[in-house]
């Protein structure tokens, strides 16, 4: 069922006491316009406001928007290829950072402790391993499955 | 009488197959790879709380004692440090490198075994404070034949190797200075310590490897991968220089790795110089790279790939001035155990101060002893000296 028919049904089973009309229906314009007045009064317009009101105004704006958003995207996309040196080198996953040429440069940048730090990140990020995997444990966790 | 014969032969045979197939189930282990041991050590080794690893840095640093907590944590790691004890006594250690993978290959291993080291010089400690000192040595000496293990086929495999036997003969020393007169535990020491420097990784080995492993990344195929590792490298290429390597043909990376092989083959030549002109050559090869670079972009990636050659000599050299001077030590400390005093002057003939390649500076002092060194450090920039203590 449509929600107008809902309505509709909703009004004649709940308001049967509601007649409609002409004399109504102008009664229920002339509240909403003043309920609209009062809302306009209460909240102070700006001219952003008032400007968007324009159906042009809005195009315009939107166009301008997507303009800036595009330029946006451009200069940063030639900022991150101008700046592909220093950004390339970010480690993304544990393994990353656990090759050759990862620990090399941790190395060089500071010793072993670089090295150590670098190696504890990894595995921290990979999860902690059982304490204890005895064949008794292994065997009454199987029995469990 | 023919077939009661025949019943014993067969009975024999039967025994004998039996007794043989155990006796090879049982000397199947320790497997001839250490690897597969370290492995299982590091599987259940059981990382310390927050708390824990700052009480066990404390202990290591002598701020703190051995406490009940620590000994807890180091009775739940019994089965790791087994595993590493046995891995240690055996002779082979293949690692599973997959070098055709290059920079990439993964060694995850490296910090394991660190982290397995530090609870060997924890069980050294608490095992000294009982009064087991051969014992405590004996961990030391373990962690020693890890950094064997560690192996000198990868630069920074040798350089982990490197710290490991640095914190071995850390400990070492600081056993010394509580140990009482005991000449057989010297002497037993003495001979181990000998025996381990007679086998010990060398930088020669791991720059050869190093510059295998290179020679297999500078490609066209390859390079992508380098320069992403290399990216945030502080004191790495410029902007231009990096252009220049993506953009190179087949030439340009067949002229590079030909300067990077010369140039190694250099760098190992100058290793074999006394320390100060070793020194100073592998800086100016390193300017000399770093300043052709500019004109001669063949030069570039070798500028960029090799590390501070000049400081891992130093490394190198320091280590081996660390041994020599625990090895001296150890003589010190057995004419002391057998005279009930520290000798006069240093003895002669004992092992030298390689950064001068002179007899260290013997000064004996109110608490023990100092061995200095007559060459400086010239990363350092000091003269070091080591001290060893006597207890009262």
């Amino acid at each position: 069922m449509k929600p107008a028919e809902d309505i509709e049904k909703f009004v004649r089973r709940r308001k049967p006491h509601v007649k409609t009309g002409r004399p109504m229906d102008k009664r229920v314009l002339d509240d909403s316009f003043a309920a609209m007045d009062q809302t306009l009064r209460a909240s102070k317009p700006r001219p952003r406001r008032i400007i968007l009101r324009s159906r042009a105004a809005r195009l315009a704006v939107a166009a301008a928007a997507v303009i800036v958003v595009a330029i946006g995207l451009f200069m940063a996309n030639q900022g991150s290829r101008e700046q592909r040196p220093q950004m390339v080198g970010v480690v993304k996953s544990p393994a990353e950072m656990l090759t050759v040429m990862s620990l090399n440069i941790a190395y060089r940048r500071g010793g072993i402790e670089a090295v150590d730090e670098q190696s504890n990140k990894a595995f921290q990020m990979l999860g902690s391993k059982p304490a204890k995997a005895s064949i008794q444990e292994l065997l009454s966790e199987l029995n469990g499955v | 009488m023919r077939t009661s014969n025949h019943g014993i032969l067969i009975k024999s045979v039967c025994i004998l197959i039996t007794v043989l197939t155990f006796a090879s189930v049982l000397e199947a282990y320790p497997p001839d790879n250490a690897a597969v041991l370290y492995y299982k050590a590091f599987l259940i080794l059981k990382e310390p709380s927050e708390d824990m690893e700052k009480m066990l840095t404390d202990l290591r640093d002598g701020k703190i004692k051995p406490n009940d907590e620590i000994r807890q944590y180091l009775q739940e790691n019994r089965h790791a440090i087994e595993f590493v004890e046995t891995a240690a006594g055996v002779q082979n250690c293949d690692w599973g490198y997959d070098i055709s993978k290059g920079f990439e290959v993964l060694l995850p291993e490296l910090s394991k075994i660190r982290r397995m080291a530090f609870l060997l010089t924890d069980e050294a400690q608490i095992l000294a404070e009982e009064g087991d000192y051969k014992a405590a040595l004996d961990k030391c000496l373990t962690i020693h034949k890890m950094a064997r293990h560690v192996g000198d086929r990868l630069l920074i495999s040798y350089l982990v190797g490197n710290a490991l036997n640095a914190l071995a003969n850390k400990h070492i020393g600081e056993i010394l200075s509580q140990m009482p007169d005991d000449v057989e535990s010297l002497t037993w020491l003495k001979n181990q310590i000998f025996d381990i420097t007679s086998r010990t990784n060398t930088l020669k080995a791991a720059l050869s490897s190093e510059r295998e492993i290179a020679l297999q990344q500078i490609r066209k195929e390859n390079i992508n991968t380098v320069l992403d590792s290399l990216g945030d490298v502080p004191d790495g290429m410029s902007k231009d220089a990096i252009e220049k390597v993506r953009n190179g043909d087949e030439e340009f990376f067949r002229a590079s790795r030909e300067y990077y092989s010369n140039f190694v083959t250099s760098v190992q030549l100058a290793l074999d110089l006394p320390y100060p002109q070793s020194r100073q050559q592998l800086e100016q090869l390193h300017k000399k790279a770093e300043k052709q670079a500019a004109d001669n972009p063949s030069a570039i990636l070798s500028a960029a790939l090799w590390p501070a050659a000049a400081k891992i000599c130093t490394l190198e050299v320091r280590a081996g001035t660390n041994f020599n001077a625990l090895k001296a030590a150890i003589d010190i400390y057995i004419i002391k155990a057998k005279t009930g005093r520290l000798p006069e002057t240093l003895p002669a003939g004992l092992p030298r101060d390689l950064f001068s390649g002179k007899d260290f500076e013997y000064q004996r002092k109110k608490d023990g002893f100092v061995l200095r060194c007559r060459g400086k450090d010239l990363d350092k920039d000091e003269i070091l000296q080591y001290r060893f203590k006597v207890p009262k």
